[in-house]
């Protein structure tokens, strides 16, 4: 399926949105709920699965939909179709603050491997699949899980991710040891694995953790300065109102008090 | 020759590489074509696996000061490499394809410890549910009646805010006569209260403390009706199922917990369905050991059938949840569970018979209790 061909324009610093521009017949597939405006004369379609194979029948759209569920993004991608004469722009806006980076799918090999629901929106025809990762020890302390999200085709497609994001070449050979849970995009061509950060000091004061995540080049790596999850605890950890510390433990004897401890003739289910 | 199409990575490339056809020779590696060709000699070539998956094959060499590599993705071409290589590079491409085999079987052995984990996990879970109740009963074993009967007093104190408890009238003075019948010889200081509530229930509190609501008291025709609640309550107390309901569901969340991480929704809905049915059971246990409790003590225990009939009646029973999803047994099942226990059991002689209570009195003086009332 041909790709289509859009112009672009991204506003904003730190908190960033980009502009689509949209020739007549042109398609543009963005994730749930990323669409901020769009011009008279852009139609959207929510399509099951990732709008990109639309001729597969109803399993292969299942299957696709299903994929999108274990990468964390919604099972519907809506398609954004400009059906007017001239020209239409409509825009997508970042969830939170980061950066919005576009990448040529054909410049780096027509496959982008990228974290978990950094995926804003694309060119339609760009595929939208996982990847899994095959190592355990990287699926466990990689920072990134076991299932990545695959970009495939030949078309434009925009990523985001938390801070500030650093695009790096790799030289053949050369390594890179990245903090886990920063890495938000990389191309086929780069190994990925852990390795221990070396000394139990290190590993119980040094602040980074028991791995690092090595990449070997060649090839290109995206790298994120914030990770979404890095900042949600800064800011649970400042936040007086749910106690100032990370919540993810409930109590344990929640919901045995006082209730549970009398024993009545007649239960109280109502 | 071989042809493999790959992508090139080097100096002065761009990041993401090029695509290329690299053709390689019984004596060298070239790639491009006329002027522009790239070769190496097949004794500066070295392969290793690459790629995010490990599944690609790089061949590096030196030219210059910087290091080339050529990545080949297509599996076809990796395998042709791999086994038609030329002499010179035969001895890396068996390394590779050992490293391979070896990785596929750390692989198969960590993916199969990983599924036994989980299993005897879940195998070692699903014992100690079967088993929640004796282990819950040993561990409260160990708690010290006087932690219980402070626990008590906490929630007694908690629970009196919404109360409005009679305590010097003829019934409180009846539950009292009754209550010390029944608990003849207890290790527990037993407090007996009633509050003005016109709901047909009682409950018990840890360490002996005992409400009974007024509502109850009105429908009892007789001391040994009320005798048969206060038994099943008194049972709670001496079996100390509160103490064991607590310690069971935070032993299993605990156990929840680090078998599964976090525990989340569907684990709160399991720890609640198991303490329901621990609380159906406790039931059950405190209404049998009740009735011996009726008996030793000289009521008659058709009291404890007739209240319960009562209890089935009343309004605000009818739309009881499914037995599974109940804290209680359902009433018909309770009265017909009580009474095969009852068959057989030799009537109480006269000499041990509890001493009568003026009934008639403790219901006038129930009846004139008009003190401003929230409900």
């Amino acid at each position: 399926m041909a790709m289509d061909i859009i112009d672009y324009k991204i506003f904003g610093n730190d908190t960033q949105f980009v502009e689509v521009e949209l020739d007549p017949g042109e398609a543009a597939v963005g994730e749930a709920g990323a669409m901020m405006y769009m011009e008279d004369g852009i139609a959207m379609d929510t399509v099951f699965g990732d709008g990109s194979s639309q001729q597969r029948g109803f399993w292969g759209k299942l299957v696709g939909a299903g994929k999108r569920l274990v990468t964390g993004e919604s099972l519907f991608t809506t398609v954004f179709s400009n059906q007017g004469n001239g020209k239409r722009k409509l825009a997508f806006a970042a969830p939170y603050p980061g950066t919005l980076i576009p990448v040529h799918l054909p410049d780096v090999g027509g496959t982008l491997i990228c974290q978990k629901d950094s995926f804003l929106c694309a060119a339609k025809g760009v595929s939208l699949g996982i990847e899994f990762q095959r190592k355990l020890g990287v699926g466990l302390f990689g920072g990134e899980g076991f299932v990545m999200q695959r970009l495939e085709g030949d078309g434009l497609a925009f990523i985001h991710a938390g801070g500030t994001l650093y695009e790096r070449d790799l030289q053949p050979g050369e390594i890179l040891r990245v903090d886990t849970g920063c890495i938000v995009a990389l191309t086929r061509s780069v190994s990925y694995d852990i390795q221990y950060v070396g000394g139990l000091k290190s590993a119980l004061f040094s602040g980074e953790g028991l791995f690092f995540a090595v990449l070997q080049g060649p090839g290109k790596v995206w790298l994120q300065s914030l990770p979404l999850s890095r900042m949600a605890n800064r800011i649970v950890m400042a936040a007086p109102a749910i106690g100032g510390r990370s919540s993810e433990q409930g109590s344990l004897l929640g919901g045995v008090a006082a209730g549970g401890l009398l024993g009545g003739i007649l239960g109280d289910d109502e | 020759m071989l042809s493999l199409p790959g992508r090139l990575y080097g100096p002065g490339l761009p990041g993401a590489g090029v695509p290329v056809e690299a053709r390689l020779d019984a004596l060298q590696l070239r790639i491009g074509s006329g002027d522009d060709t790239r070769s190496a000699l097949l004794s500066q070539l070295s392969l290793r696996r690459a790629g995010f998956d490990q599944r690609q094959l790089e061949i590096s060499w030196t030219e210059g000061a910087g290091r080339f590599a050529l990545l080949v993705e297509d599996p076809a071409a990796v395998e042709t490499l791999l086994t038609q290589a030329p002499a010179s590079l035969r001895g890396q491409g068996e390394a590779v394809h050992r490293q391979r085999r070896r990785d596929g079987l750390y692989q198969r052995i960590a993916v199969s410890a990983v599924v036994l984990w989980v299993a005897l996990a879940l195998i070692a879970l699903l014992l100690l549910l079967a088993a929640a109740r004796p282990i819950a009963g040993w561990v409260a074993g160990w708690v010290p009646v006087r932690y219980e009967q402070q626990l008590g007093e906490a929630v007694f104190a908690h629970q009196q805010r919404q109360l409005q408890l009679l305590d010097d009238g003829a019934a409180q003075h009846a539950v009292q006569q009754i209550g010390e019948r029944l608990t003849r010889g207890s290790r527990y200081r037993y407090q007996w209260h009633v509050a003005r509530d016109p709901s047909l229930n009682a409950f018990a509190i840890p360490g002996g403390i005992v409400v009974v609501h007024s509502g109850l008291i009105s429908a009892a025709a007789d001391a040994s009706e009320l005798a048969g609640v206060l038994a099943h309550e008194v049972e709670h107390v001496e079996q100390r199922h509160s103490l064991k309901a607590l310690v069971q569901q935070t032993g299993l969340r605990l156990l929840l917990s680090t078998v599964v991480g976090d525990v989340g929704v569907i684990g709160d809905w399991a720890g609640q369905l198991g303490g329901l049915k621990f609380s159906r059971d406790s039931e059950r246990q405190a209404d049998e050991q009740g009735l011996d409790r009726l008996l030793a003590a000289g009521f008659d225990a058709d009291g404890m059938l007739r209240l319960f009939a009562k209890l089935d009646a009343s309004p605000g029973n009818g739309a009881a949840p499914p037995g599974w999803l109940s804290s209680h047994p359902a009433t018909p099942e309770r009265i017909a569970r009580l009474r095969q226990r009852l068959e057989g059991r030799p009537a109480t002689p006269m000499s041990d018979r509890a001493p009568a209570i003026d009934w008639p009195s403790v219901q006038r003086d129930l009846a004139a209790d008009r003190r401003p009332s929230t409900d």
